[in-house]
């Protein structure tokens, strides 16, 4: 046995970690008139310390959508959404833990939010364990309503299998026989691959894909990359990379000619999150799913960025409408159900049709995946910067495989 | 052909930058012995501050002035980190200057969020560089031939400075043996400072030199200083020439084994740093690090018997801790547990640091393969959890005697660097084969069995499992 200074040293230490990491990030959003009915309270988790540049517009929309909310005197008859926040610092077992403090000591009614798959996935596996709804915001993996599915979560934005469907259907389109796929090594990349290797090969049985790249995420080594690419001499690209990877690649790409005559479809890019970085860079005549939120003329679409400008000063992203939606639908979910009871709120959600800036979504009841849809369009540069051209709004309930399908792979 | 020529250029040009910044590593290693984790963000802050100025003046002279007073402002952050901080830490153990280094890397983040915002930065290209040329008629990026043109010039020129300036001479000497350079009357302390300035300089135009070739962002600064550990440690730590080799292999090494093997990006870089550590113990050039003569303060002993007070203060506490639940709500027994939990964790990693003398950087590996073993057991073999319990243990110890057969013949940061190598060949492993650990997304659904899902219950176990296994 070692000796217990030791040991006891080692507990104050871990302890003080592990303890530091909680109450910091507390933030309450509290607009309640004096003596109105109890609150109805709502868990939020987002990786807003590790991702700031996606996760500050989300939290922006779900506040806008909040304070509409309470404006119009809350839910139920009188009560309203009370919103607490809580960071997740992009980990896991952070998000599990702070999910944990959330309804075991605040008292959430329903949880909502994250950006990672894998801690979506871990929220879900929270909620189901303690039979909290939880509504996963932005994670885009396929497992968390279908593989892992589960009785508590649902999910807002159209997921990885949809927005690669989408590009399907344009990539079909062109006459490219010889296709590449370039895409981060981990789930999100290779599911993403997967879905539209199968799609297109369904679609198309006369293409074959020749080349592949898996670069580690952030850490694309972009010059060997792009140069492997071409030696495969493909005729079109399917590129998952994003971020600073992205640029890097785009970078490397347009300087040695990769994309001369060879189309490119790719996954996000045309979302402000990751066009925007990009600037007067941005690859001409890439098609990709997106988020043209400067063209956008529907009624719906119009209240929503009119206000959003009015209340942040600032454009909104593609997170923006996520986090605004996300709140609009736990709102429409709970008035619905007639109650904050976490069985009735989670029948409620089935089928529950929201009104979002997109336009009417519903949250199917086969597997609790949302039918918000995504822009596709192609890349053209105005002014210096990127923007989206020859656009049209896919629904996502067009891009959702046969309810065969989807119940096979879900667990009943 | 052409195509074989161009994809090894394009290494060369990924091992220049890398240099770049190992090179300065190697040289603050060499002499200060501190494993400088900040050595990242100074590349970071280079970025971002060429970035800013090469923005505001356009043309050649502001893209290159930038990339000088880049280079040059972060060499002075160095000098500030050295007065302020590491000037504290010579005499600590390695995970001590670790740790420091890391939240020199925590704040540096925290300042570039609130100076230059979440956005990642696209910068301009180099003014006059931006085409291609034809190499065996293929296009080759201009900016990436003065890459590689500029890992050898700046090699050369460290090689005139620590071969022909008495600065020089002052450096190697304190590499070699930095109590002996002090006793024969060396002023040390500017000697350091100086190091740190050179150092850092060499980070801040590393960084400053990426702005053509990516958006500068946040992560920049841990992506870069694994990899320049890498290069430092197979080179051999404090070997310049070393560095320069071992980044000229990596980068060629990720240029065709991608060719063969997409896959592999996650691993290669660590695979080829087990290989050479356990073929070549200090690395490819280095020599075994003359030991540190620390003035003679007796060491206290590791593994002694508690005195009667002691006894009695860890058996109170023992108790409290069991009687901690009649009191505690529910979130708080979750926290105790996870407690718990750690303090095992800490206090197997205190038994192998201290009378194990040995310093491991990838002790989670262990810490992971349990989690995955007994996870593992229960998804896929139906195990139930007291034979995950007893089984995941036995799993880790398993892969301990793998890894610790490699690794006990070395010792210092070679030691660490290689658990390193091996915990992170674990992670990627367990990253990637996503068929059998689910990839990122992780093992779900694996919680107590019926008899033992309230929280109050678990507690226990743990109390139980904690102090009996430490």
């Amino acid at each position: 046995m070692l000796n217990f200074k030791r040991a006891f040293r080692a507990a104050i230490v871990s302890a003080a970690f592990s303890l530091t990491a909680l109450p910091l990030t507390a933030l309450t959003l509290t607009t309640l008139p004096a003596g109105a009915a109890e609150p109805v309270r709502i868990g939020e988790i987002n990786s807003y310390t590790g991702l700031p540049a996606f996760t500050i517009p989300y939290r922006q929309g779900w506040e806008l959508a909040v304070e509409e909310i309470n404006a119009k005197g809350g839910v139920l008859g009188g009560r309203m959404l009370e919103v607490i926040s809580r960071d997740d610092a992009g980990k896991p077992d952070d998000a599990v833990r702070v999910a944990n403090e959330l309804v075991s000591n605040e008292k959430v009614d329903i949880l909502a939010g994250t950006y990672f798959s894998h801690i979506g996935l871990a929220v879900s596996d929270y909620a189901l364990r303690s039979k909290k709804v939880f509504v996963a915001a932005e994670p885009l993996t396929d497992a968390i309503t279908w593989d892992k599915g589960n009785r508590y979560t649902f999910r807002l934005r159209p997921s990885t299998y949809m927005q690669a469907a989408m590009l399907v259907d344009r990539a079909a389109a062109l006459p490219a026989k010889r296709w590449a796929t370039v895409a981060p090594n981990y789930e999100y990349g290779q599911s993403a691959v997967a879905v539209f290797k199968e799609l297109l090969k369904a679609k198309r049985p006369d293409i074959e894909f020749v080349g592949e790249q898996w670069p580690a995420q952030g850490k694309i080594d972009a010059g060997s990359t792009v140069q492997a690419l071409a030696a495969s001499q493909p005729e079109a690209i399917f590129n998952v990379t994003f971020g600073p990877d992205l640029a890097k690649f785009v970078r490397e790409g347009t300087t040695r000619g990769v994309f001369d005559g060879v189309s490119v479809v790719s996954l996000l890019t045309g979302e402000p999150e990751y066009l925007d970085p990009l600037k007067g860079e941005a690859p001409e005549g890439w098609i990709v799913t997106g988020y043209p939120w400067d063209q956008i003329d529907t009624p719906a679409h119009k209240a929503f960025l009119d206000a959003y400008q009015a209340r942040f000063k600032d454009y909104p992203r593609l997170g923006s409408v996520v986090g605004y939606t996300t709140f609009k639908a736990i709102a429409a979910a709970v008035e619905k159900a007639g109650s904050t009871d976490s069985e009735k709120v989670a029948d409620a959600f089935k089928g529950l049709k929201v009104e979002s800036p997109f336009g009417g979504i519903e949250f199917r009841a086969i597997d609790h995946q949302a039918t918000m849809g995504a822009y596709v369009g192609k890349i053209a540069v105005k002014d210096g910067k990127g923007a989206m051209t020859d656009w049209a709004y896919s629904n996502g309930a067009d891009y959702l495989p046969a309810d065969e399908v989807v119940l096979k792979r879900r667990p009943q | 052909m052409g195509f074989y020529v161009v994809q090894c250029l394009s290494g060369l040009a990924q091992a220049s930058s890398l240099f770049l910044v190992a090179a300065g590593l190697s040289i603050i290693f060499g002499v200060t012995r501190i494993v400088n984790f900040a050595h990242g963000s100074f590349y970071m802050v280079g970025a971002y501050i060429a970035v800013t100025l090469a923005e505001r003046w356009a043309g050649g002279m502001g893209f290159w002035g930038a990339v000088a007073i880049a280079a040059l402002g972060t060499g002075l952050l160095g000098v500030a980190l050295e007065m302020l901080v590491l000037r504290r830490l010579y005499q600590s153990p390695e995970l001590f200057q670790l740790l420091a280094t890391f939240g020199v890397v925590l704040i540096v983040q925290d300042a570039a969020l609130a100076i230059w915002g979440p956005e990642d930065l696209l910068g301009p290209r180099a003014p006059g560089l931006e085409g291609v040329v034809r190499i065996l008629g293929r296009p080759f990026p201009k900016y990436e031939l003065l890459l590689i043109a500029l890992g050898p010039l700046v090699l050369g020129l460290l090689w005139l400075v620590f071969n022909r300036t008495r600065w020089g001479t002052l450096v190697r000497a304190a590499t070699q043996d930095r109590e002996m350079t002090a006793a024969l009357g060396i002023n040390q302390t500017w000697l350091f400072t100086s190091v740190l300035f050179l150092g850092s300089l060499l980070a801040g135009l590393g960084g400053a030199l990426q702005i053509p070739r990516e958006a500068v962002n946040l992560h920049m600064d841990i992506n870069i200083v694994v990899e320049a550990f890498v290069v430092v440690v197979v080179g051999g730590m404090g070997s310049v020439g070393g560095a320069f080799l071992a980044a000229v292999l990596i980068g060629q090494l990720q240029a065709f084994g991608i060719l063969i093997f997409p896959q592999i990006t996650l691993v290669i870089v660590f695979l080829f740093m087990a290989v050479v550590l356990v073929v070549r113990p200090h690395g490819l050039l280095g020599r075994p690090q003359a030991l540190a003569r620390v003035a003679g303060t007796a060491q206290e002993p590791l593994l002694r018997s508690a005195t009667p007070a002691e006894r009695l203060a860890g058996t109170a506490l023992l108790v409290v801790l069991a009687l901690l639940p009649v009191m505690a709500g529910d979130y708080a027994l979750t926290v105790l547990t996870e407690i718990l939990i750690l303090t095992l964790f800490a206090a197997s990693l205190h038994f192998i640091m201290g009378p194990g003398g040995m310093i491991s950087f990838g002790h989670a590996a262990y810490f992971g393969l349990g989690a995955y073993g007994a996870g593992l057991l229960v998804k896929h073999f139906a195990a139930g959890m007291l034979p995950g319990l007893v089984a995941a243990p036995l799993l880790a110890g398993g892969g301990a005697l793998l890894f610790g057969w490699f690794c006990v013949r070395l010792s210092g940061v070679y030691l660490a660097m290689l658990t390193l190598a091996f915990a992170q060949i674990t992670w990627s492993v367990a990253f990637q084969w996503q068929a059998v650990t689910g990839g990122d997304n992780g093992i779900l659904g694996v919680w107590p069995d019926g008899w033992a899902s309230p929280r109050w219950v678990f507690y226990y176990l743990t109390l139980a499992s904690a102090p009996a296994a430490s």
